[in-house]
């Protein structure tokens, strides 16, 4: 397995207090890692410093061996997807929102609904196709921001807390089924919980976070046998 | 109490018979000010965007100028846009002055002030992790955009309408750089300024109707887009 994304001596700084401080990490190809940890220990910027999404104070990050800075922003942004803790839509239909990554990618009309139908099938929400997506539930509006993440075939997806806002029930259901579909496809995850059981069910290795820095870690495979 | 019933007789006097003159006065007046509306469209709305998109030295003068543009008297606008299209002005040797497009020029000095704030109000409304949203999703500068342009096309429609509003029912600008010229620059609020003068209040008043009727109408039709699209 070769590495996709790698941090050396990673800090953000922001309003003089420091969020992050990671002398060193890696992902593997395939991997799936949680980052578990308080309110506030930084989570939340890691992956967002990972996803592009956010400029590091200092320190190097390479993807697939190669920093960064080498790509443009849009090209990293193009391998990866992000899934929010609160499911952000827009003022569109479930369809509009979830062909809106492939229309970015200039995918046709025609081969965008061919993809996204059967995302949204397995997510259960094809019969929603149609509505507002801003009239959904908290869990349907999360399943199609899900589709509309899985349906780009990310090399990397990093997933915010994203069954955090959800009853008990419908998050134990979308969390089986978002981590049999990550597992199917091997998409190398990211996932950011506050439960152990959602970082067991999604993740081979759990790192524990502390005032922005990495205090721990544990493998879960090991952990299970 | 006669008198506005008389205008309303009048009124619907005009309409009923089609009316050459009047009707060719509201036809100008529609395209006057609808091309007025156009035009702060294409200026006002990039704009705004990029005003609440963008932090810069400055920023927050632009702003304020923007918003203290809205309430930009027209007869203001008229004189200075007067000066500048005078044959002796530095735009004199077009021949605009007392022309459609004086009108339309300084009506559109008048709109877009409107449309710049109203947009930036929309745009900045916009919950901003959707821009975090979009960019994660792999759009480009201009994907980007025109997404939020898209997501605040209601408040883009107020500021249509807003545009739209404020031009319609000016008189001084239109009669500053138009003249009201009959069958050349005579809209709607010349025409029935000119009726008031020569003491013709039911026409005044039966201009004035179809001055309103015209306005519904357009805002109507926008309100009508706006909702449906709301509604969706």
């Amino acid at each position: 397995m070769s590495k996709i994304i790698s941090i050396e001596d990673l800090t953000l700084v922001l309003g003089g207090r420091t969020i992050l401080d990671i002398p060193r990490l890696s992902l593997e190809e395939g991997d799936a890692i949680s980052l578990m940890g308080p309110n506030g220990a930084g989570k939340s910027s890691l992956l967002m410093v990972m996803a592009a999404l956010q400029e590091p104070t200092s320190g190097k990050l390479y993807y697939r061996g190669r920093e960064y800075s080498e790509y443009s922003e849009l090209s990293l942004h193009r391998k990866m997807a992000m899934v929010f803790q609160k499911p952000i839509v827009l003022d569109l239909s479930v369809m509009e929102n979830a062909e809106l990554g492939l229309k970015f990618r200039g995918v046709s009309r025609r081969v965008r609904l061919a993809r996204i139908r059967p995302w949204l099938e397995r997510l259960g929400v094809a019969h929603l196709e149609k509505s507002r997506a801003r009239s959904l539930s908290g869990g349907e509006a999360q399943r199609v921001v899900l589709a509309q993440s899985l349906v780009l075939e990310p090399e990397v997806i990093f997933l915010d807390e994203p069954f955090s806002n959800l009853d008990k029930d419908i998050r134990q259901e979308l969390m089986e089924q978002t981590g049999g579909l990550l597992k199917e496809h091997r998409i190398t995850t990211v996932l950011v919980t506050h439960h152990s059981k959602e970082a067991q069910a999604l993740s081979d290795t759990v790192y524990f976070m502390e005032d922005g820095r990495i205090v721990g870690f544990e493998n879960m495979k090991e952990h299970c046998r | 109490m006669e008198l506005i019933w008389q205008g309303l007789v009048k009124a619907l006097e005009m309409l009923v018979s089609l009316d050459p003159e009047i009707f060719e006065v509201t036809w100008l007046t529609l395209r006057v000010s609808g091309m007025a509306t156009l035009i702060s469209v294409l200026i006002g709305v990039p704009l705004g965007t990029l005003l609440a998109l963008t932090r810069f030295p400055g920023r927050n003068f632009l702003v304020s100028l923007s918003n203290f543009g809205m309430g930009l008297p027209p007869v203001v606008v008229g004189l200075w846009v007067s000066i500048f299209l005078w044959r002796s002005g530095p735009f004199g040797a077009l021949r605009l002055i007392y022309t459609p497009v004086a009108i339309v020029i300084a009506q559109a000095v008048i709109a877009s002030p409107i449309v710049i704030s109203f947009t930036l109000a929309a745009i900045q409304q916009i919950n901003p992790r959707i821009r975090l949203q979009l960019l994660a999703l792999g759009a480009n500068r201009l994907q980007m955009l025109w997404s939020l342009v898209k997501e605040a096309r209601m408040g883009l429609l107020a500021a249509v309408m807003a545009g739209f509003g404020g031009v319609v029912s000016e008189v001084g600008a239109s009669m500053m750089v138009g003249g009201n010229i009959k069958g050349e620059t005579r809209v709607l609020t010349t025409a029935t300024v000119m009726e008031v003068n020569k003491g013709n209040f039911d026409v005044a008043l039966a201009i004035s109707v179809i001055l309103l009727l015209l306005a519904y109408s357009v805002t109507a039709a926008l309100t009508a887009l706006q909702q449906r699209r709301s509604g969706q």
